[in-house]
């Protein structure tokens, strides 16, 4: 069993006067693989939002509750959200590339943080980042192409690689694949278990398949409650929840 | 004339003189103030024609209408045939019309766009420096940064009803705030250009508004997930993608300003300015016109030749305005990604 690396405590989080998540308590393992699943308006992607802080950004959002990573509380006064999502990173449901070139794209997160000295410092982040991010054999020769211009796949792996560049410790994915085409689907998900070595990986999904090739911890979700979550194979095999089974079964969702 | 071999019984020395413009003697006195060594001495000189020949040579003016027009006489076209004829009157492109100052309505042939052109282009450079960065940061405020609550909705109703306040109003306006209260001179082009920049200012503002909000949530989104600040997020990302737009707005903007006449009555750059103003920052105090006014000014002067006059300056403002949206659609092209 791994160290816990983040820890939720009855989180709540409101839309205006719409109660979007309601009292989820959750432990989320170091270099572990942890799938949402749920039906479409479940909160997993709020929740998701809430653990670098996106919520954020949307004026009507409200959250109680406290979120600890390494034991710290990322909703504290003291916390910068801007630092908080450097340590956390954010892969969106659609690939979303800046338009620019393929290497201003991984370099601009170090870029903005200072962690490179010098160019020879930041083109080294640059190619281990699209190393990790399987992406540098296919684009090491053109690294001044635009972004924009890869395929869909490559293009996700791209915004992986920029995630990764500003050496988080944790990764959220939101739908990582739903853009995606089934090879390129299998080339992010061999990526995300390669992910686990270094980083604690958050994934929402809509594919149950792809929950449980990828996580070993799985939570299902549903209507803004966290109604199980356990090792994804005892999810997936003896979910102890009537809602659970309904969903995995195919009869809701 | 005798040097040309004229018959110099058929008109009088008067006549004859009145064929050239009578902007001529204060050019010549000008030139022997300078020049006081120049007298007894002979030097060539080149006048404009008076009106009327100019008329008469384009057409305009024929030996039939001049026996009834007390200004020129069927003799006088004569005159101006057999110069002519002799190669002293040429007929060229006057180029004092883009250069020169306007002039009394007793010498329309030397009235000229240059102390128009002048003002208009001081007065776009104010409307430029000043509307363009405050209508830019209003944008981005109210769009990027500005709470939802109803002091921006009150701000937001108001930016588009400026919009489509009478253009008369915002001379009102300048006249009672920078003339009257502020003690900045009449006629000068600060005052036109602050007042122009008010009636820009909400057409800025609105098309920066919809190009920001055109530029896809998903950049943002990226931008914020990396760890930038939202200001790090608009100033590297959401403006240089919501540049084009920007820039074709302010084109469209200024362009409106260059042909606006109504505000521009009201503070005084009707005058009669014979002076081209200095050069800026002290320039913009100094009394100037601008094109659509000198338009509009000269199609009230009564001598047929400012018709001419000002057909001439219609093309010239249109000129202009034809290649304001030729450099927006331009810049548009040249910044214009795709994502």
């Amino acid at each position: 069993m791994q160290p816990t690396k983040i820890a939720a405590r009855d989180v709540n989080v409101w839309y205006g006067d719409a109660h979007a998540i309601k009292d989820v308590s959750v432990d989320i393992a170091d270099n572990t693989v942890t799938a949402f699943i749920g039906p479409s308006g479940c909160g997993k992607s709020t929740f998701l939002r809430c653990l670098n802080r996106m919520n954020d950004t949307i004026a009507s959002a409200r959250v109680t509750g406290d979120i600890l990573i390494d034991d710290e509380d990322i909703y504290d006064r003291k916390v910068d959200p801007v630092q908080l999502r450097a340590k956390v990173g954010m892969v969106f449901q659609k690939p979303n590339p800046f338009p620019k070139s393929i290497y201003d794209n991984v370099a601009y997160g170090p870029r903005i943080h200072g962690l490179a000295n010098g160019k020879a410092a930041l083109d080294e982040i640059v190619e281990s980042a699209l190393r990790r991010a399987a992406l540098w054999d296919e684009v090491k020769d053109r690294l001044t192409a635009a972004g924009t211009g890869l395929s869909g796949g490559q293009q996700q792996r791209l915004c992986i690689a920029r995630a990764v560049a500003t050496s988080p410790e944790i990764l959220l994915m939101d739908e990582p694949c739903s853009a995606l085409d089934p090879i390129a689907t299998d080339q992010v998900e061999n990526l995300i278990h390669d992910l686990r070595r270094n980083y604690s990986v958050v994934i929402v999904t809509h594919s149950m398949q792809q929950a449980s090739r990828v996580s070993q911890k799985t939570a299902y979700f549903h209507l803004g409650n966290m109604v199980e979550y356990g090792d994804t194979t005892d999810i997936f095999t003896r979910p102890r929840d009537q809602r659970t089974e309904n969903y995995i079964t195919g009869r809701i969702g | 004339m005798i040097a040309l071999g004229l018959d110099t019984d058929a008109i009088d020395r008067e006549a004859a003189a009145a064929l050239v413009s009578r902007q001529a003697p204060a050019t010549l006195r000008n030139y022997v103030r300078a020049n006081p060594d120049a007298i007894g001495t002979i030097q060539p000189f080149e006048f404009l024609a008076g009106g009327r020949i100019d008329a008469y040579l384009k057409g305009d003016v024929t030996l039939q209408s001049a026996e009834r027009d007390r200004n020129v006489s069927p003799a006088q076209l004569r005159l101006a045939d057999a110069l002519r004829e002799a190669g002293t009157l040429k007929q060229r492109f006057n180029f004092g019309f883009l250069t020169d100052p306007d002039a009394s309505d007793q010498r329309p042939e030397a009235a000229g766009l240059g102390v128009a052109i002048l003002g208009s282009l001081y007065m776009m450079a104010i409307v430029l420096v000043l509307a363009l960065p405050i209508g830019v940061a209003a944008s981005v405020y109210l769009e990027e940064f500005a709470p939802k609550n109803r002091l921006t909705d009150i701000v937001e109703v108001n930016i588009s009803n400026l919009a489509a306040v009478p253009s008369i109003v915002f001379g009102i306006l300048g006249l009672a705030i920078f003339i009257n209260f502020m003690g900045l001179p009449q006629s000068a082009p600060i005052v036109g250009g602050l007042v122009l920049t008010l009636m820009t200012l909400p057409t800025i503002i609105i098309s920066t508004r919809a190009s920001l909000k055109s530029v896809p949530p998903s950049i943002r989104d990226a931008a914020l997930g990396v760890g930038a600040s939202r200001m790090q997020a608009v100033f590297h990302h959401v403006l240089p993608l919501a540049a084009p737009g920007i820039l074709t707005g302010t084109i469209i903007g200024l362009a409106q300003a260059l042909g606006e006449t109504a505000p521009l009555l009201l503070i005084g750059m009707v005058a009669f300015v014979r002076d081209h103003p200095g050069a800026p920052p002290e320039g913009f105090f100094d009394p100037a016109t601008a094109l659509p006014v000198q338009i509009f000014n000269w199609t009230q002067r009564s001598d047929p030749a400012f018709v001419e006059r000002a057909s001439g300056a219609i093309i010239v403002l249109l000129v202009f305005l034809l290649a304001m949206n030729a450099l927006a659609i331009v810049l548009r092209r040249r910044f214009e990604r795709r994502w």
